[in-house]
């Protein structure tokens, strides 16, 4: 895998907006098209199975600390972890997932987290650096089968075709509104019935939760993290409504830096995982500090060499664990992640984002890729 | 093998007409989809009676068999009185016996943020065992009188049903419940990752 200049589309702003991507320039510059990746198609091949292998632990993991009532490290409640093994006993399905990955096409990917609750830089992945394969490298390959995945699987997710489901979100975030309305999109594309409103507008009626015209919600996707509704004041009828959320509550488990540490000791020493402990001694050398419920590189802590990186932010009061540092693989001053989408049960597809520190935050640029 | 693996699509990516972005819009919020506007909730509040029975129900709003909702169980018992819905944290509060003037109103706990909003929750409890507790529909709360008119219209009351005040106490209808952590989180102004 190689970075290579490329060079911008005269109307690549144009482009973007037509597709629905209107937070292109977020913060100066997003969506980064100067630059592209390149890999080969075994090294793609390799992340597709990695990725899959990494989703197939992530799920045992979560069985064990099920089936072992180990869930209080993960900071819940005792009334949210009912929920939480109510949710995984009964099969509650998920629609999808992003592993972050360290890899410069050497040695072996390692994974650094899962954003396995409210993952994005979705539609930039699956359409818009599509638009660009098709613009730019028309020739060549990309992994990404988002797009269709994500409608193939959606009647799975509901099991019912036809079905209304509600899709919220923060009402302050013109990046999850468009991913959200990207994925309502793949809703109704899979034939389903989507009502978009803000996550602050779902109403309680004192037996349900309701949408905008006081209609029962019976299916709710929410872009807004699950440890968030919790606390929140309709937190507590959450626990008891008969709603199906995607993604379900028992991704909690893995959306919680914790997954790192029961990852690490279930397996230890597999090759696509770092070192990681509760502990700063479990960890000895360059390592990394994360909290629990940290987004977007928020309160890491970097340890390298004798330096130390801080990314600035709001978390850290749900405890901390550490890891041992993968530095990402950094072209003119560009430190590359790779986010590697799992739809259902299925690798589907890549995105690079580029940061100018070894902390992926939230000015990472997206920046796309192709294969040969 | 890759050559066996869909990696490019066969066909160019169909969007369909939802598009997003988000207007701040007070504490609420708007979302703005494909040129339409999704306001995140009602300025006007809305209630719902609560019922001790489906009958009583029924009774006043004017028995459809789909005008009244029944809750899932509910604790319940002998004496009267305010108790709690326990083990979820939720501290809900009915008056037994109130009419549906005396409007009831009980504040969701929580362990964390909280939007300041209040509802009343489905739990009827007072002493032990379970007992079913009934919703009639949703009506703007000032306007109960106009409700009942509504669901009136067209039935007789010679069928045996009349108007009436049989309810044990009333829950808003409420918003904004969700949506507080996003707006304490002023560093990331994403929720996702």
């Amino acid at each position: 895998m190689r970075r290579e200049p490329s060079s911008e589309r005269p109307d690549w702003r144009e482009r973007c907006e037509s597709l629905g991507f209107g937070f292109h320039s977020m913060g100066g510059v997003y969506w980064d098209e100067r630059a592209c990746w390149r890999f080969s198609e075994h090294e793609i091949d390799h992340l597709e199975a990695v990725t899959e292998e990494l989703h197939g632990m992530c799920l045992s993991v979560a069985a064990d600390c099920v089936t072992r009532g180990d869930l209080e490290r993960f900071g819940l409640s005792i009334a949210w972890m009912e929920r939480v093994e109510r949710s995984w006993r009964t099969h509650e399905p998920s629609l999808f997932g992003r592993f972050d990955l360290s890899w410069s096409g050497d040695g072996e990917p390692k994974l650094l987290e899962y954003n396995a609750d409210t993952p994005t830089s979705l539609i930039e992945a699956s359409v818009v650096q599509w638009d660009w394969l098709e613009s730019v490298h028309p020739q060549a390959d990309q992994f990404n089968s988002l797009h269709e995945k994500l409608i193939e699987h959606w009647p799975k997710v509901v099991g019912l075709r036809g079905a209304d489901v509600h899709f919220a979100c923060a009402g302050t975030s013109e990046e999850d509104a468009e991913t959200l309305a990207y994925l309502a999109d793949t809703a109704e594309q899979a034939g389903l019935r989507p009502h978009l409103l803000t996550i602050e507008g779902v109403g309680w009626n004192g037996s349900a939760f309701i949408g905008l015209n006081n209609e029962p919600i019976e299916r709710l996707f929410k872009l807004y993290p699950w440890e968030w509704l919790a606390v929140e004041a309709f937190g507590a009828p959450l626990l008891r409504s008969p709603v199906q959320v995607i993604e379900p509550a028992w991704k909690m488990l893995l959306a919680n830096k914790m997954l790192m540490v029961a990852l690490w000791e279930r397996f230890p020493g597999h090759k696509n995982l770092l070192a990681a402990g509760t502990m700063p001694h479990q960890v000895p050398g360059d390592r990394v500090r994360k909290p629990l419920l940290s987004r977007e590189g928020a309160n890491v802590s970097m340890y390298l060499g004798g330096q130390v990186f801080n990314a600035p932010g709001p978390y850290g009061a749900e405890g901390f664990i550490y890891q041992a540092a993968a530095p990402l693989p950094c072209v003119a001053g560009n430190h590359a992640v790779i986010g590697s989408w799992i739809v259902g049960d299925l690798a589907a597809g890549i995105g690079m984002r580029e940061d100018d520190t070894p902390i992926t935050t939230d000015a990472a640029r997206f920046v796309p890729h192709y294969f040969v | 093998m890759a050559n066996q693996r869909k990696r490019r699509r066969s066909s160019k990516i169909e969007r369909g007409s939802i598009r997003g972005t988000v207007l701040a819009a007070g504490a609420v919020g708007a979302l703005v989809i494909g040129g339409g506007l999704w306001l995140g909730g009602s300025e006007e509040p809305w209630s719902r009676d609560q019922y001790a029975s489906k009958e009583d129900c029924q009774a006043d709003w004017g028995g459809d068999s789909a005008t009244c909702e029944q809750t899932g169980g509910v604790p319940s018992g002998g004496g009267s009185g305010a108790t709690s819905g326990a083990t979820s944290g939720v501290s809900p509060e009915i008056t037994s016996g109130v009419t549906s003037e005396d409007s009831t109103s009980s504040s969701l706990t929580s362990s964390g943020n909280s939007a300041g909003h209040s509802s009343t929750t489905s739990n009827f409890s007072s002493g032990g065992g379970i007992r079913p507790l009934w919703f009639g529909p949703s009506y703007p709360m000032h306007d109960r009188d106009g409700a009942l008119r509504q669901a009136w219209l067209g039935r007789s009351p010679s069928a045996g049903f009349a108007p009436g005040n049989r309810s044990i106490g009333r829950t808003a209808v409420s918003r904004g419940g969700f949506g507080s952590s996003s707006q304490s989180s002023s560093s990331h102004s994403s929720s996702s990752s």
